[in-house]
């Protein structure tokens, strides 16, 4: 008996104790001094759409789409921008398909990881 | 907000470095965290705060080793738990317990609702401090307490009992 009384006066003496802590700018400061990482939207779809580049050059490679692929695929890895100047510049199947195929699975790899 | 949620931010600051979704989860912990701290530091909220200013940049800085096996509450105590026990360990001086014969109460007419909760914190070593201020104050079950601070049940189960037969004297004495 004497127990559950000790109990209970020190589960009133906390429950009564119990302060609600309001934030005041603390997330803010948190915030403020949390270091900033290299993690961005960017660069999840920079790391997507090159695992995308590495996929669709095995699978042209893999079905001999073109001899010249190899070259091709080189030069996107090297630079995208130097693949969409050669779209530009000479517009063809090859091409056109993998920056379609690049684009979608850029946007649908985007959209999988975006809550 | 409950654990699916927390996840959700957790994911979002692990894949998309999205810095938001974690100023979200310090806004709803840090009430928590800091009142858990300045009962820890019987009632230092300067030295509190700073300690839960910490807990949440390490945590944010080890998120990728938080395994979603407990609760992220429950992650995040082991973290301010063992930032304070670091402290503790560097600035001992500060955090001896007093002696119960040592411990002076101010009010006796009612004897919960006038102590100097912090002052009578003072009694109790920082394990049984960290132990039964979950236990009663955070309504943690003995086995979540047991995870953060990182011991086993029993070692908790006996933490609260000496906490309490301490407290327990000093009630005692001031109701006779």
């Amino acid at each position: 008996m004497k127990q559950k009384n000790e109990n209970n006066d020190l589960n009133v003496l906390f429950k009564i104790n119990k302060m609600e802590i309001l934030d005041e700018g603390f997330s803010q400061k948190v915030s403020q001094k949390i270091p900033s990482t290299n993690n961005s939207y960017t660069t999840t779809y920079i790391i997507w759409t090159i695992a995308l580049i590495i996929l669709v050059g095995v699978v042209f490679k893999f079905f001999n789409f073109t001899e010249n692929f190899p070259l091709l695929l080189s030069r996107i890895s090297e630079n995208f921008i130097a693949a969409l100047i050669l779209f530009f510049k000479n517009p063809n199947i090859y091409i056109t398909t993998f920056l379609a195929l690049l684009t979608a699975g850029g946007f649908w790899a985007f959209k999988k990881t975006t809550f | 907000m409950n654990n699916a949620d927390d996840l959700t931010l957790i994911g979002k600051v692990l894949i998309l470095g999205d810095k938001r979704a974690f100023d979200s989860l310090t806004l709803k912990y840090q009430g928590f965290v800091r009142r858990f701290l300045r009962n820890l530091c019987c009632g230092d909220s300067m030295l509190a705060d700073d300690l839960a200013q910490e807990t949440f940049i390490k945590a944010y800085l080890n998120l990728h080793q938080f395994k979603g096996i407990a609760n992220f509450s429950t992650w995040l105590t082991r973290i301010a738990y063992n930032i304070f026990y670091d402290y503790r360990n560097n600035k001992k001086e500060n955090f001896e317990p007093l002696e119960v014969a040592a411990f002076e109460i101010y009010q006796t007419k009612m004897p919960t609702e006038n102590y100097d909760f912090e002052q009578l914190l003072k009694v109790l070593n920082p394990q049984e401090r960290a132990a039964i201020l979950l236990f009663y104050m955070e309504d943690f079950p003995i086995k979540k307490i047991a995870k953060a601070m990182h011991i086993s049940a029993g070692t908790v189960k006996s933490l609260i009992f000496r906490a309490k037969k301490k407290l327990g004297n000093i009630l005692e004495k001031e109701k006779i």
